[in-house]
C-alpha cells in the first residue's frame, strides 16, 4: 500500500464526518494518498454546510457524535436520497450494523477498521453506486426465491416454516451474489470477485466447497436444486428471485 | 386498597391470634361444664362398701369394680390420729353390716382437704361440705329421702361444750372419699375392700376430654392464622432470594403485614442502589472500552507508513487490544436487554461457525449428528459457540464440534486435546476475568471473558455450560440449551 495505484474511482469526492480530529486527519490523508477528494467536517451541521459547498460521493459517517449523532444523519441523508453511506462505529456490535443498514446505510465498518478494508469497502460502495447510475440503493432488505429469505442486513437465510438457518460469512456473501443474479452462469472467477471483493486470496477451490455447503443447507427436501453446476463453466441460480 | 388482616402489623395479628386461642379455649370448656352432667363422682358408698364386704360383685357409680379379699391380718390403719370421718364411716359400715363397730376397721385415703369434707357430693352434682353437725344439717336438707341419713344420738356434750352428733349414713346416693373398709369375720381374719385405683377420676377423665377438644378445635385456627401470618415473610425470603441471584428482577410488591411491608420497601430501595452502583461501574467500563477503539483505530492508520515488519508487529499488538475490547464490551453488553428470539437450526448455526473459523485457519470441525432446533437469538447463540471454539482451538489445539438431543433439551458439545482445567478450577474459570495461571501470557492471554460471555448466553436462554476434563485428555465444554417446544 505504500505505492498506491491509480484509483480507477479518483474523481470521487468522499466527506469524512467524525468528532475525533484524529480520526479525520487519519482517514483524509489515508484516501487521499488512493486518489480520492476527501474533505472532513466534525459534526451533522458542518456535513450540511459541505453537501451545499461541494456535494461527495460518499460520506463516512461516525455513529456516535455530540449534537446530531450519526444513525439520526444517516436516516436523513437516506431519506434525501443522498451520497452513499458508510457507517463507522465504536461499538462493533452486531445489532448496531443491523440498526444502521436498515436506517440506509450502504456499508458498516466497526472501528477500529484496517485500513485496507476501509479502502475495500469504499471501492465496493462506490462500484455498487455506479452500477446503478449513481441512484442510492433501491434497499432490497431481503431476497426471495423458492421459499427462501435471505435477509440481506441481519444476513440471515430463513426457511418457508420460519427456521433460521445459520450462514458462515462466506456462505452469505456467495448465496447473495448468486440470488442477485439468477439465472446467469457465473464462473469461479467472477463469483469470487463478486463475492469476496477484489482483495480476497482464496483459491477457487474454496467456492466449489461453499457451494457444496450451501446447497446442503438450502436442501429441504423438495429434490429442487437452486444451485446448478454447469459444467466447464461455472454456477447458475435457477430460481425466480424477488426483492423484498 | 380494602384493609385486610393480612396487612396488619404482625404485632397486632399475633396480638389477635392468641387473644382468638385463649377465648376459644375457654368458650369450650364453659360449654362442657354447662351442657353437659356432672360425672359420677370418685369414691366409695356406705352401701357399696357392704355389700362387697358381704362378698357380692359391685360396681362403683364411675364404673369401677370392688372385690373383697380375705387376709389374715388386722390391716393397720395408716394413720392412728382419730379424726371425724373415719368413726362416721366405720358407724354406718358397722350398721348395715349388722355388726359392732368394733369388728370393722375404716382407712380413709387422701390427706388433708381429701379428708375434710364427710359427705363430698350427692349424685346429682349438690355438694355437701362442712364438719359434722352443719353437714348433715344440709345434707338431710338436700336429700331427696330423708332415709339417707339417720340421726342416731343427739348429745350436748361434746369437746370443749359443742354439740355432739352420732349419726348414720346409709344412702347409696352419698359418696365418700376412697377408702379402704376391713371386716372381722367369725374365724378372726379379716375380709378387707381396698378402694378402686384413684387414677383417672371420672373429674380428671372430663378435664382430659376439655383439654383434647378444646386442642382440636383451636389448632387448626392457629395453624391457619399463623400460616397466614408466615406467608408473606416466606414471600419475602423467596423474592430477597431471587433478587440476589438476578439483579435485574423487578422490584418486590409491597404486601403484607406492615413490618413485612417496611422491610420489602427497605429492600427495595437497597437493590435499586446496588443496581445503579452496578450500572455505573459497568457504564464507565464499557466508555473506557468504546473509547479506547478510536485512538486504535488512528494508530492502524498512522503505521500505514511504518517498515512492513514493525507495522506488522504494531497490527498484531493492536489486533490484541481490539479483541480485549470487543470482548469487554461484549461481556458489558450482555447484561442489558433480551434480544428477540427466533427459531434455528442448530446444527447450521454450528456448521457455519466452525466454517467461519476453518477459513482463519483454525482447526476446528463439526461432527455428523442429529439435527436440532432451538429458540434463540442467532447473535448471541454465534458469539456463545464461537468463544467456546476458539478457547477450544487456543487451548487444545483443535476442537471438534458435536450435537446431542436429551428429552427437552439440546447440546452442543465442544471437546479439544488440550491438557485440560484442573477439576478446582473448573468452575471458576467461568468468573469474569478469570485465567488458568498458566495461560495468563500474551500468546494466549485474552481478556478472560470468552467463557463468561459464553456462560451468560447460554443461561440467558435458560440453558446452562458445564465444563469436565475428559478421561481420555482434553477438555469438554457442554453446552445445554431448551429445545424449541
Amino acid at each position: 500500500m505504500n505505492a498506491p495505484a491509480p484509483e480507477p474511482e479518483s474523481s470521487a469526492r468522499i466527506l469524512v464526518v467524525d468528532d475525533d480530529p484524529g480520526v479525520r486527519d487519519v482517514l483524509g490523508e489515508f484516501l487521499s494518498r488512493h486518489g480520492y477528494q476527501v474533505g472532513a467536517v466534525g459534526g451533522g451541521a458542518e456535513m450540511d454546510r459541505a453537501l451545499v459547498a461541494c456535494p461527495p460521493d460518499l460520506i463516512v459517517l461516525d455513529l456516535m457524535m455530540p449534537g446530531e449523532d450519526g444513525l439520526s444523519i444517516c436516516r436523513r441523508l437516506a431519506a434525501a436520497n443522498g451520497p452513499a453511506v458508510i457507517m463507522l462505529s465504536a461499538m462493533g456490535e452486531e445489532t448496531d450494523r443491523i440498526v444502521g443498514l436498515e436506517l440506509g446505510a450502504d456499508d458498516y465498518l466497526p472501528k477500529p477498521c484496517s485500513p485496507r478494508e476501509l479502502l475495500a469497502r469504499v471501492r465496493a460502495v462506490l462500484r455498487r453506486r455506479r452500477e446503478r447510475g449513481g441512484q442510492a440503493e433501491a434497499g432490497a432488505a431481503a431476497l426471495e426465491f423458492a421459499g427462501w429469505r435471505l435477509d440481506l442486513v441481519r444476513r440471515e437465510l430463513r426457511s418457508r416454516d420460519g427456521l433460521t438457518v445459520g450462514l458462515s460469512g462466506g456462505e452469505f456473501s456467495l448465496l447473495r451474489t448468486l440470488a442477485e443474479r439468477p439465472n446467469r452462469i457465473l464462473t469461479r472467477d467472477q463469483l469470487l470477485d463478486l463475492a469476496r471483493g477484489p482483495t480476497n486470496e482464496a483459491f477457487d477451490r474454496a467456492i466449489d466447497v461453499q457451494v457444496s455447503r450451501l446447497r446442503k443447507k438450502l436442501d429441504d427436501g423438495s429434490g429442487r436444486e437452486l444451485i446448478r453446476t454447469v459444467r466447464g463453466e461455472g454456477y447458475l441460480f435457477a430460481a425466480e428471485v424477488r426483492r423484498a | 386498597m380494602r384493609p385486610r388482616l393480612s396487612s396488619a402489623p404482625v404485632f397486632v395479628q399475633v396480638f389477635a391470634l392468641m387473644l382468638a386461642t385463649l377465648i376459644v379455649s375457654h368458650a369450650v370448656n364453659f360449654a362442657v361444664l354447662t351442657l353437659f352432667p356432672a360425672p359420677p363422682p370418685a369414691g366409695l358408698s356406705i352401701s357399696d362398701a357392704a355389700r362387697a364386704l358381704k362378698g357380692e360383685a359391685v360396681v362403683t357409680p364411675d364404673g369401677k369394680r370392688l372385690q373383697a379379699r380375705t387376709r389374715g391380718a388386722a390391716p393397720a390403719p395408716v394413720r392412728t390420729e382419730i379424726d371425724v370421718i373415719e368413726p362416721v364411716i366405720r358407724n354406718a359400715l358397722a350398721r348395715e353390716l349388722g355388726v359392732r363397730p368394733e369388728a370393722v376397721i375404716v382407712d380413709v385415703r387422701g390427706e388433708g382437704h381429701a379428708r375434710k369434707p364427710f359427705v363430698r357430693r350427692l349424685h346429682d352434682g349438690v355438694r355437701v361440705i362442712g364438719p359434722p353437725p352443719h353437714a348433715v344439717k344440709q345434707t338431710r336438707e338436700l336429700a331427696v329421702d330423708r332415709r339417707e341419713v339417720r340421726i342416731l344420738r343427739h348429745d350436748g356434750t361434746g369437746e370443749g361444750g359443742a354439740p355432739r352428733v352420732h349419726f348414720s349414713l346409709t344412702s347409696d346416693r352419698l359418696v365418700f372419699p376412697p377408702f379402704s373398709a376391713a371386716l372381722r369375720e367369725a374365724d378372726g381374719r379379716w375380709r378387707v375392700v381396698e378402694p378402686p385405683d384413684p387414677l383417672l377420676s371420672p373429674w380428671q377423665l372430663r378435664l382430659l376430654t376439655w383439654f383434647t377438644v378444646g386442642a382440636l378445635l383451636t389448632a387448626p385456627l392457629a395453624y391457619l392464622l399463623a400460616r397466614r401470618l408466615t406467608r408473606p415473610i416466606r414471600t419475602f425470603a423467596d423474592a430477597a432470594d431471587r433478587l440476589g441471584r438476578d439483579p435485574h428482577a423487578p422490584p418486590m410488591a409491597a404486601e403484607g403485614p406492615a413490618e413485612v411491608r417496611l422491610a420489602v420497601s427497605a429492600f427495595n430501595d437497597m437493590q435499586a442502589k446496588l443496581r445503579r452502583y452496578v450500572e455505573d461501574r459497568t457504564a464507565m467500563v464499557a466508555a473506557i472500552a468504546h473509547d479506547l477503539r478510536t485512538p486504535l483505530m488512528r494508530l492502524r492508520f498512522r503505521i500505514e507508513s511504518a517498515p512492513p515488519d514493525a507495522r506488522e508487529k504494531m497490527e498484531a499488538d493492536i489486533a490484541q487490544m481490539d479483541g480485549m475490547v470487543s470482548a469487554v464490551l461484549a461481556f458489558v453488553r450482555g447484561d442489558g436487554e433480551r434480544a428477540p428470539r427466533v427459531r434455528l437450526d442448530l446444527r447450521a448455526l454450528a456448521q457455519s461457525v466452525v466454517d467461519d473459523l476453518a477459513e482463519l485457519g483454525m482447526e476446528a470441525v463439526l461432527l455428523p449428528g442429529p439435527e436440532a432446533t432451538v429458540d434463540g437469538d442467532p447473535v448471541g447463540l454465534r458469539r456463545m459457540l464461537t468463544n467456546l471454539v476458539e478457547n477450544a482451538v487456543k487451548f487444545g489445539a483443535r476442537a471438534r464440534v458435536g450435537l446431542a438431543l436429551d428429552p427437552g433439551s439440546a447440546m452442543i458439545v465442544v471437546e479439544d486435546d488440550g491438557p485440560g482445567v484442573p477439576e478446582a478450577e473448573l468452575e471458576q474459570v467461568f468468573e469474569p476475568f478469570h485465567r488458568l495461571e498458566a495461560s495468563r501470557n500474551r500468546s494466549t492471554g485474552g481478556v478472560g471473558l470468552g467463557l463468561a460471555v459464553a456462560r451468560s448466553v447460554a443461561r440467558d436462554h435458560g440453558g446452562d455450560i458445564r465444563l469436565s476434563n475428559r478421561p481420555e485428555g482434553g477438555l469438554r465444554a457442554m453446552v445445554r440449551l431448551p429445545a424449541a417446544g
